[in-house]
């Protein structure tokens, strides 16, 4: 019995495959969040200077010092996993080459519309617990640090 | 230098474009911006302005940024109220030339809200509040528009 057994076990383990990783939720953003870098596709020479700025996404307010905070219900429940090929097919062709090489590389990303009040307040990605990207005006975006 | 939008407690026609404008942002929440974009499905700037006035004005039809700006049916405002226009015109923006991007931007319009805030479909929120202390779009050239349609 336990001749057959081990290589029909060995079979399983190959077909499985290594498990996937545990998507992101909304929950993971709740936080303070640093600007890292700053990318954008057609304004090489852009000068960084927002780095070192703090962002913080509260239950009850967002803290927000480069574009207004979000003084009543900020809202997270617009983000929503979604896989690469989806996200660049769909959204993100216009990006950053080092955004989307990231997302690239990501089993997927929490993606979608923090909102305040029930309205569009900021379009975001997330491709790790410590990894964001905050779409900016211009083609801008904002590579966020977990802090 | 850009006057600054009166305190302001909007009744009549200017409250209705106010909560129309507040309505078809929260009709669209989760939608990007979508050039050409007429409805709830995604605005483009002149496509959600055009959209909230038709609620208010049903013979209002549709105007892109051109028009809106030098079509006759608004006239330029130095003192804004609730429903008015905020008109950006094109070109590059202090708070990017400062950071070394020259990049020459579109006109852009929106819609007055209060004292603080406006609202409008921006490339990189879709329709979204923008208040004042907003450093990008604060620091664009601005104007502002009245409907000639609103008589007071």
């Amino acid at each position: 019995m336990i001749r057959y057994g081990l290589p029909f076990v060995f079979v399983l383990g190959c077909a499985t495959g290594p498990l996937p990783q545990k998507a992101l939720s909304a929950d993971q953003i709740r936080g303070k969040w640093m600007v890292v870098d700053v990318a954008c596709k057609d304004c090489q020479g852009r000068t960084p200077e927002e780095k070192g700025v703090i962002l913080e996404f509260d239950s009850t307010r967002i803290y927000n010092p480069l574009f207004g905070n979000c003084d009543a219900r900020p809202g997270y429940d617009l983000l929503a996993p979604v896989v690469p090929a989806t996200l660049l097919r769909e959204t993100g062709s216009a990006w950053p080459a080092s955004v989307k090489a990231d997302v690239a590389t990501a089993p997927s990303s929490l993606y979608g519309f923090v909102t305040c009040e029930g309205v569009n307040y900021a379009q975001m990605a997330f491709t790790s617990p410590g990894r964001g990207y905050y779409f900016a005006e211009g083609g801008v975006v904002f590579v966020l640090a977990r802090r | 230098m850009t006057p600054p939008i009166a305190p302001m407690m909007p009744d009549g026609i200017r409250s209705k474009l106010v909560e129309a404008a507040q309505k078809a942002a929260r009709d669209c929440a989760g939608k990007l911006y979508k050039y050409g974009g007429k409805d709830t499905a995604g605005f483009d700037c002149s496509g959600f302005v055009s959209y909230v006035y038709r609620q208010v004005f049903s013979s209002f039809t549709y105007m892109d940024t051109t028009v809106l700006e030098s079509g006759g049916q608004f006239a330029e405002t130095t003192k804004p109220q609730a429903g008015d226009l905020i008109f950006f015109p094109a070109g590059t923006n202090p708070y990017e030339v400062a950071r070394k991007n020259t990049k020459k931007f579109d006109d852009h319009v929106g819609i007055v809200i209060d004292a603080s805030t406006w609202m409008g479909s921006q490339s990189s929120t879709g329709v979204a509040v923008v208040k004042t202390t907003n450093l990008w779009w604060g620091a664009r050239a601005r104007k502002f528009l009245k409907y000639k349609g609103i008589s007071e």
